[in-house]
Formats: C-alpha cells, structure tokens, sequence
C-alpha cells in the first residue's frame, strides 16, 4: 500500500520535473533511432550479401552455359579447359558469408571491424585482405555506432543519474529531509522505493524495445530470454551502488558528483586502463608469421621441384596415392602444380593458428579482467547474444578455414583422378562445395 | 580581480576534496603519460622488427625476373608518430599493414581492433581519453559549486557591496578554476618532455604548443559555460542538470550522431561494389598477362616504330617490361580515379563533422587532438598516399630493370642480379609536419575561438545583468 | 528490564497523580570536545506550550534533534509518553515543524500535503486534506498553487498542517516564527493555543522572547547546555522576561 503510493507520487515527481520527463523522452526517441540503425545496418548485410550471391550464380551460370554450349572457357583464353576440373573449380568460387543474427538491431558490436562476405578461391585463407572491414569513415568509427547496447551500457547509467541524483539531495538541499524522516520513520525505504520506481521505469522501457525487435523480426522468445536478463542484471549493476550514494550523501551535487564518478571509472576508466595494459603487453600484431607464409614461404612452394610437391600432397592427403596420378610411377607437373595451393594452404593454417593464438591470450588477459572490469564483460557478452563479438567472427572465419579445405580436396582428389568434368559432375561439385552452408 | 582570484585559491587548498582529487589526477596524468609513451615505444619496436624481418627476405631475394619480384611485392607498415602517446585518434581502427605489389593496390589490413574482443568504448586511457572526457567533468563540478555556494550562503551580496563588480567576481571564478585545468595540462606536457625529449623535433613542439592551447581554450568555455549557467538559472539543481546533460549530448551523444549523418549525406561504397567497379574500369586497359587485346596491339605498334623495328624479338628491350609498365599506369589512373572519389567523399564527410563544431566544441577539440597527435584521418590519408606513391616508384623501377636491364624480349627465364634488388630503395614514411596541414585544421580552431568569444560576452553581458541575486 | 521500566514509571505517574509527555533525564550530548547538553533535565506535561528560550548554541536545536531521534545522547534517558501514558519513542507520534519549512517547489500546497500523509501511512480525503490546510489559514485559492509561489508564512502553513494531519500528541517546533511577519506569527500562536487546548503538548525552541511568552503556559532558559530556569508566563510580563533573561545570559 504504501509502495504503491510512494510510486503513484514519484509518477508525479517525474512528469513535473520538465528535464527529468524530457531526458527521458529523449532517451525514448534515440532508442528508437538506435533500433532503426540496426535494422537500417541488418538490411544492408542482406542485401550486400544477396548481390553477392547473386554474383556467384552468374559465375556457375557462366560455366553451365560453356558446359551447354560445348565450350572450355572464354573466347579469348584458348588455354582454359573447364573439363579440367583446376579450371573448373577456378571458375566456382564460393562465396561464404556470414548472415547477420536477427538480434543484430540490438547491437552491431565489432561488426564494423571485420568483413562478412569472402569469396573463396584456391588461393584463399582467412587473413586475405578481402574479408577486412567495409569501407568506412575511421573518425566515425572511433566514436561508435550509436546502437541499442550502446545506448543501454552507456547512457542508460547517464539517464538514471539524470533520474536520481535529486532523490534525498533535493529535501537536503532545500533542508527538509528531517521533515521526511520524521513522516516516514525510516527514509531508507522511502527512498528505495523511490529508486525503484525509475529503475521498474527503465527496465519496462529497455525490455519494451527488446519485445519490439522480437516481433519486427519474428525471433523465439527463448532466444531472446539471455539479452534481457542481461540487460537487466546491467542495470542493477548501477542501481544497488547508487541507492547507497543516495541514503549517505548530503546534497544532490554531492550526489550527482559520485554517480558521474562512477559512471566514468566503470564506463571510461576502468576499460581505458585495461585496454592500454593489453596493448601494452600485446602491441598490434603485424602478422609477420602470416605475411611470410603468404609470400616467403608460398613463393618457396612455387620453385619446389615436382618430385617434391607430390610427396608433400601426398603427405597432406594420405588417399591420395589411391588416385590415377598417385599410382602413376609418372609424376605429371601441371597437375602436381595444379593442386600445390594444398601445401600454401597448410603452411597458412600453421601461420593462422600462430596468429589466432595469441589473439586468444589477448583475449584471455581481457576476459581476467572482468572482475573489476564489467562494462566489458557486459559488452562482449551482449555482443556475443547479437554474435557480433571476436568469437562470432573467429567462428565466421573458421567456416571459410573449412570451405578453404573442402575445396582443395576436392580439387586434388579431382585432378589426381584426371577427371573429366560433364555438367553432371561439375553439379556435384557445386553441391559438395556448398555442403557448409 | 587577483585579490579575488588569489582568495579563490586559499578556498581551494583548504578544500580537502579538491586537494584530494587534484592530486589524483596529477599523478594519474603522470602515470597515463609515461604508459602512453612507454607504449608507443613498444610499438615502434614491434614495427621496426617487423620491417626489418621483411626487408631482410627482399634483400635475401635469389637473382629472379624482376616481375615476379613485383608479385612478390613489399609492405609498408603504418607507423606511429611520436605524439600518439597522447591521443591514439583512429590508429587502433586502422589497418597497420599494406601489401605493396605490382598491378594491385591493396587495402591495409589487420587492424588492433580486430584482434581481441572489445574493450573500451571510449578508448585507450591515454592523455586525451582524460582531458576530454574526466577533467572537463572534474572542472564543471567545481565551478558549479564555487558559484552557487557564493550565492546560496549571501556572500555574493557581501562581495557587491564592498564594491566588486559581478562581472569581475564571476570571471575569476571562472579564471581561478581554470587555472587547474592548466595545471594539469602542463604536468602531463612537462613529463612528455621528460621521457620523450631527445625525440622532440621542433615540428613535435609546434604541436605540442598547440595541443596545449587548444586544450586551454576548451577548458575555458567549459568553465565559462558553466558559471554562466549557474548565473543564469537561479535554481542551482536545475543549472547542475542543463550542464551535465549539455556534457553527456557533446562528447557521448553528438559526436556519433554527427558522423553517422555526415555519413548518410556523403555515403560510401560498399567494398565490393567498390572492388567490382574498379576492376571493370581495369579491364578495359591492358592485361600484361594476356597476349591478345586491342590496346596491347597498339603499344606494341608504337614500341616498334619507336626503336625502328619490325619484330618483336628485334627490339633491343625487353618488350614484356614496357607491357606491364603501361598496364601499371593504367592501374594507375584508375586507382587515382576511384581512391580519388572515396577521399574526397570522406573529406566531405569530415568537412561536415568539422563543422558541426559550431553547435558542439567537444567535435572541435577531438579533431584538433586528433590532428595535432598526427592520428587522424588527413594523416592516415597522408601515408596511404605516400605508400601508394612509392609503390609506384617501386614497380616502376622492377619494370624498367626488367625493360631496360638488359634481357629481350621473349627471355622469360632472364634474371635480375641481388645486387639489383639490394639498391631497390626501402619505403620509408615521412611524418609530415603541422604546418603542411595546417589551412585543414583553421575551421576547428575558428571554432574553438567562437566558442571562447561568444560564451565570454554571453556570461560579461549575464552578470551585468543579473542585480538580483 | 524495560517492561519492569515501564510498570515502575507508570506507577509512579498514577501515584502522584503527574503525568508527563516528554522527560529528558541528566542529558549529556558533546560535539567534539564541546558541550552542547550538560546534565539537561527537562520536564513537558500534557497540554502544556513550553518555550525553550536561549541564545544561538545553547542547545536548544540539539535538544531537539535528540527528542527527534536524529541524534543520540551519550547519557542520560529522554522519555516520551503517548496519551495512554505509555511510554513510547516512536516519531509516529512526533508533529515536526521545522524552522524553515520547504516543499516540492513543483507541487501544489495540497499535493504536498497529501505526499507527506501518504508516505507517513495517513489516509486522508482530499477534502479533509483541504479542510486541514483551511485550518491552518492558507487562503483556499492558494491550495492547487505550486508551491515555488508560496512565501515563506504560506509554506509554514504548509508544515503546520502536515504536522497537524499526524494527529500527534506532540508537536516540537523549531524557531517556528522566525521569519514570520506578525501577523503570520499571531496566527500561528493561535493555532498552538488550539492544538494545547485540545490536550496537545508543544515544545518550541525560540529566541523570540515576545512571542514565547504569548504563546507558552512555562519557559526555559538554556545557557550552555543547561537549564538555568523555568518560568510561568503568567508570573511575568515580557519585559520582566527579558529581563530575566539577559541577567542570566550576562552571568
């Protein structure tokens, strides 16, 4: 009974106090911007990946039609022989790409920081510069992407301050708190309600724009169930440690000073520090490992002698020697040559893995800090449930590792067998080399 | 006026609060400082064996046709300057490595932020993360109070009478608290100085000098618009709130607002159409790897008539230097026409957010910092273009060797010497100065000196007006 | 121990036939090394104004702060009786009228009114409400103002009703007429004789010894923690009053 009045009047505090009411309303109205952003941001991955899928439909039509029409390739490169299949193949990249999650209007996260599309070739690896970021204004991105996480994690914790920094600091301003204290017998719970009120104001509004997203893209209520317990459980992070700011303070400036202390070790200090540590022990890596095996090594590859590279794929693929070529006492060097990109592929693999690594105890030193450090944690989290976060990508770029793999066994399996490739087989390959998606 | 600026400061050093958090901060500053440097170095280290491991396997390079060399090419890392101890700007966005090979431009890639999970929002905490976005904050609190409890407890009226003028009361307020920021600024310069004075060119100084001045200038409308709003409005929580919340919308809110649209008005390509359309534009010059093609014919033509001869195999060059030097050029110009079109779309862009300063000089600040810390975009543009230009000295020297180095044309297996591989010249970034940047950067500093001028009248004309306190 | 307290009081009580609604018992309270109460005794009976009158620092507003339960004796026992004459510390039973009464400056006179009996569990009709404030003198057409528009008598008003809306058997008040012009500070007097005559008992902390001996039935002078003397305002004129009372500050 009482609560509900002291909600029923701190509904009145609010609507009165024209900044507080408009703060709020502000917040609202970004929120929703927030959300179209991300929808505007999700519709263009959809529609960037279709053209590119449209793309790599153009290039199986092409083949099918030289298939068709009996013919090996471009008119003007005689040397093309789709019946191969090294050309065949050449000529059917896949393209793998990363769908974007439906949460991903909630949060972009990193997804400004890594492509999301990757044609596969032969030649490919998961580091080639064609699965960087899109083309982007860098000064926008170090500002950020005014997002619904970012909206939750930063100015959420900003708005409440706005809400409660006069709650106890206006009757101690105005001095009379006493009066209060003398009405209420314990003003510890008057103001807890009192708290609670704009945190019950909060969480409705956050879980309301959650729900919203839920029905625009028509996601399973359990999908969602880990975003708002996080969100919420954010939220209380802020309210328990202001409502003691509150009940022991003496005036709202003493107050609002705190809170914004706060807000700024946890949202600014705290990761600023950890993010200068890591770099410290980690510096920027310039993939020296990955730019040898992509050109030192690759090129040393090139000039081995073909004797040598048969025992390498040999090596790599043990089946091999089942094949027409592996039981052949005759090495031939085109398709020993053909199919060498295997061996590059195992030596970027071995560079990849160095490289992956130490991201990963990069990653494990952030991941430590999480117990003094949880806007972080809360971050990489919400950009986990929208898998938008490194681990998403890393997942992205395993499935390319793994298209990579596919294609050249299929390749050398193929060319070691001296196929011929008909329109039957080519569609067999499309099939096999589309088995990830 | 100094008999009220120095009773200020008896006030504040009798403050423990203020003592308190002024040497947190100042030694805070201190540490942030020396970490930003120690960690550029570190990274200077990292890079430089980085190049040299690099620049060893080219100068290891086996005799070879100097076009495979051009394949197998070179790279530039992105180096950092000096003064990105102080404020990294985009550098830890940026790719950090670019392929420098023949017939391709590459993008640069592996960026810092895409090797870890996300840690700060707002950045690393260096220098600028601190005088941007906590000392502001640390500056509006005090001025807040120092105004307000002058009037809430009458001495205000007490002052007047003995005949200060409001005015004068209020502007060495806003003098007196200003006075910390400075402070504070010169601490963190002075131990710049310190641990990073055998590197300071003179260029670093101007630099320096100016981070500092604008830092000073930002200080000052911070401080000045907050005891102007605290004469303003008689009611000090409500003057507390407009402030805070004029903070929160200038460096939290506006700045991504500001870009997202400067970015809607002026967009971009996505990377594949971006990729698509120039390969299309390429396609329609010469392939130096395909034998047939209009284009080919026709230099081939000219290249005969120019030495005089009938075949091919007569000319005394090697002809395939000549071929993949024209198809360079080509690349070349069509490179010079997309890139070209994608800077100046990000200039534009960056023209509107520049300025957006006259509505927020948090903006003006930011890429001051930014500019002055030779770590934003202008910079970044600077060393693409000074790698993109070397790149193109550096094919075009592997080309002419190939032309002119001795081999005819049809020698597939001729071989350039070590020795030839050795004189090829290295990349090397030129950090280039302030002054050759300087006409890009007048807006933001006009800007800031608006802010400056405008908020001094506002608060003068303020507090000759407000009798009744 | 305290039930056997409180039947031995009680007993007491009815035995000479005295009741008291406020006792405070050799009260020592210091701040620091400085004495605010020194072995204060001080004795309120039921319907009775009593005026404390002392200088700034004689302890009148720790005496009060004590009796609120805002701050702690370090010795000594304070007592409050209810009308039942059991004894009974709760501020429930406490009207409070701070020195300077202040409000939600965006809500109305009534609204504040109705906040403050609704976080103190008092279930009043807006009518009633209305009523009370009548009562306490704020004009009728200033009730729906928001109170930022109110002066300082009209938001004393205010605080006399949220203190009346307690239906306490104590009223403690703080300097209340401070401020107050005369006529605003006539109007509280009579409210408080008709509080007291209602069988209310009131405790006031002043200065004005004009206005306190109007008002209250006994006076207190404080001097440096102390009770140095009680006196009946009937007994004296208020020039005799000043009189007393500046010898004894003088001494």
């Amino acid at each position: 009974m009482k609560m509900l009045n002291i909600f029923l009047y701190e509904y009145k505090h609010f609507v009165k106090s024209k900044a507080k009411l408009y703060t709020y309303l502000f917040f609202l109205l970004a929120c929703i911007y927030s959300i179209y952003n991300g929808f505007n941001l999700q519709e263009n991955h959809l529609s960037t990946i279709e053209n590119v899928q449209q793309q790599e439909g153009e290039n199986i039509s092409q083949v099918v039609s030289w298939f068709k029409n009996g013919e090996k390739g471009p008119k003007d490169r005689d040397w093309i022989d789709v019946t191969d299949p090294y050309w065949a193949m050449r000529y059917t990249p896949t393209y793998i790409v990363k769908n974007p999650s439906l949460l991903l209007p909630l949060g972009l996260g990193q997804s400004e920081q890594y492509g999301y599309y990757k044609k596969v070739t032969i030649w490919s690896s998961t580091f080639d510069s064609d699965i960087v970021e899109e083309i982007s204004n860098y000064e926008r991105l170090i500002n950020g992407n005014i997002d619904f996480s970012f909206l939750i994690l930063f100015l959420l914790p900003l708005l409440l301050i706005i809400l409660t920094y006069n709650l106890n600091g206006l009757e101690k301003d105005l001095k009379f708190d006493n009066l209060i204290a003398i009405q209420t017998g314990s003003s510890k719970n008057w103001l807890f309600y009192r708290l609670i009120f704009y945190t019950i104001l909060l969480l409705f509004s956050v879980n309301a724009f959650i729900f919203s997203v839920v029905f625009i893209n028509n996601i399973l209520m359990t999908d969602i169930l880990d975003l708002i317990l996080l969100s919420n459980l954010y939220i209380f992070i802020f309210v328990l440690p202001f409502y003691f700011i509150i009940i022991s303070s003496s005036s709202s400036t003493s107050i609002a000073f705190k809170m914004i202390s706060m807000w700024l070790l946890l949202c600014v200090l705290i990761p600023g520090s950890v993010h200068q540590y890591v770099s410290l022990k980690y510096p920027p890596n310039y993939m020296t490992d990955f730019l040898d095996a992509n050109r030192k090594d690759t090129y040393a590859v090139f000039k081995l002698p073909k004797e040598e590279l048969h025992h390498l794929l040999m090596g790599i693929y043990l089946d091999l020697d089942t094949t027409k070529q592996g039981q052949d006492s005759l090495i031939d060097r085109t398709i020993v040559r053909n199919t060498m990109s295997a061996v590059v592929n195992q030596i970027n693999i071995n560079a990849i893995n160095k490289i992956e690594q130490q991201n990963n105890s990069k990653n494990q030193l952030i991941i430590s800090s999480y117990w003094f450090n949880p806007v972080s944690y809360f971050q990489n989290e919400w950009n986990a449930l929208t898998s938008t976060d490194y681990n998403s990508y890393k997942d992205y770029r395993n499935d390319i590792q793994y298209a990579i793999n596919n294609k050249l066994e299929l390749l050398a399996f193929e060319c070691w067998d001296e196929r011929k490739v008909s329109s039957q087989l080519y569609d067999k390959y499309l099939k096999k080399l589309k088995s990830i998606n | 006026m100094i008999n009220i600026l120095v009773n200020e400061w008896k006030g504040f050093l009798r403050n423990k609060l203020f003592i308190f958090l002024s040497l947190f901060f100042l030694i805070s500053l201190c540490g942030v400082t020396l970490f930003g440097i120690i960690q550029n170095e570190k990274q200077v280290e990292t890079q430089k064996i980085a190049k040299e491991h690099i620049r060893k396997q080219w100068d290891e390079m086996e005799p070879s046709n100097p076009h495979s060399a051009a394949h197998f090419g070179s790279y530039a890392f992105k180096s950092t300057s000096i003064l990105n101890s102080i404020d990294e700007g985009i550098n830890s966005v940026t790719g950090n490595v670019l392929r420098l090979e023949g017939h391709k431009q590459n993008d640069v890639v592996f960026s810092e932020a895409s090797q870890s999970l996300l840690i700060s929002k707002f950045g690393k905490l260096k220098p600028a993360l601190i005088f941007q976005f906590i000392i502001p904050l640390f500056l509006i609190f005090f001025a807040f109070n120092s105004y307000t409890s002058e009037r809430s407890n009458g001495r205000l009226k007490l002052l007047l009478i003995q005949g200060a003028s409001l005015r004068k009361i209020v502007f060495s307020k806003v003098f007196s608290i200003w006075v910390i920021g400075i402070i504070l600024l010169i601490t963190s310069i002075i131990v710049q100085f310190i641990f990073n004075g055998t590197q300071l060119s003179s260029d670093t100084l101007l630099r320096l000098m100016l981070l500092f001045s604008t830092y000073a200038i930002y200080f000052f409308i911070i401080v000045n618009l907050t005891v102007l709003l605290s004469v303003v409005f008689k009611n000090s929580t409500a003057a507390l709130s407009i402030t805070i919340l004029i903070w929160v919308v200038w460096t939290i809110f506006l700045p991504s607002i500001i870009g997202k649209t400067a970015e809607e008005i002026n967009p971009l390509p996505t990377r594949i159409d971006f990729k698509e359309s120039m390969a299309d534009d390429r396609s329609k010059g010469i392939d130096g790897h395909n034998p047939r093609g209009d284009r080919r014919q026709a230099l081939e033509k000219a290249t005969l008539e120019q030495y005089n001869v009938d075949k091919l195999e007569d000319l005394p060059i090697n002809f395939s230097g000549i071929l993949m030097q024209a198809d360079e050029e080509y690349g070349n110009k069509v490179w010079d026409k997309h890139f070209g079109s994608l800077y100046n779309q990000l200039k534009a862009q960056k023209y509107i957010y520049q300025i957006s300063g006259v509505f927020n000089p948090f903006i003006s600040l930011q890429n001051l910092s930014m500019g002055l810390s030779g770590t934003d975009m202008y910079h970044h543009l600077d060393f693409l273009a000074q790698a993109e230009k070397y790149r193109r000295v550096f094919i075009k020297s592997l080309n002419d060797e190939y032309a002119f180095g001795g081999s005819k044309t049809g020698q597939r297996g001729w071989k350039a010497s070590n020795d030839f591989f050795r004189s090829v010249k290295e990349f090397h970034y030129k950090n280039p100065t302030f002054s050759s940047f300087f006409s890009k950067y007048i807006i933001d500093f006009l800007i800031l000196l608006f802010w400056l001028v405008i908020l001094s009248i506002l608060l003068s004309f303020s507090s000759r007006k407000t009798l009744d306190i | 121990m305290k039930a056997a307290v409180l039947i031995v009081s009680k007993v007491i009580l009815r035995l000479f036939n005295i009741n008291y609604m406020i006792k405070l018992n050799n009260i020592h309270k210091s701040f620091n090394q400085n004495k605010a109460l020194d072995n204060l005794c001080l004795e309120v009976k039921p319907g009775e104004i009593y005026g404390l009158l002392g200088a700034n620092g004689a302890g009148k507003s720790t005496t009060m702060n004590l009796l609120l339960g805002f701050l702690q004796a370090d010795s000594g026992s304070i007592e409050v009786f209810d009308s039942q004459n059991n004894l009974n510390n709760k501020k429930e039973q406490i009207g409070y009228i701070p020195e300077n009464v202040n409000l939600y400056p965006y809500l109305s006179g009534l609204e504040n009114l109705d906040y403050f009996c609704k976080i103190a569990n008092l279930k009043y009709k807006t009518e009633e409400l209305e009523e009370l404030l009548s009562e306490c003198g704020l004009e009728l057409d200033a009730h729906n103002k928001s109170t930022s528009e109110y002066s300082k008598g009209m938001r004393q008003k205010v605080g006399i009703a949220i203190a009346l809306a307690k239906d306490a058997s104590i009223y403690l008040l703080d300097e209340p007429a401070s401020g107050l012009d005369p006529l605003a500070s006539n109007e509280l007097s009579e409210i408080l004789k008709k509080l007291a005559s209602k069988g209310a008992t009131i405790l006031m902390a002043s200065h004005d010894i004009f206005r306190v001996r109007e008002t209250c039935n006994k006076i207190g002078i404080l001097k440096k923690g102390k009770l140095v003397n009680e006196i009946l305002s009937k007994d004296v004129s208020s020039n005799q009053l000043e009189e007393i009372y500046i010898n004894f500050m003088k001494n």
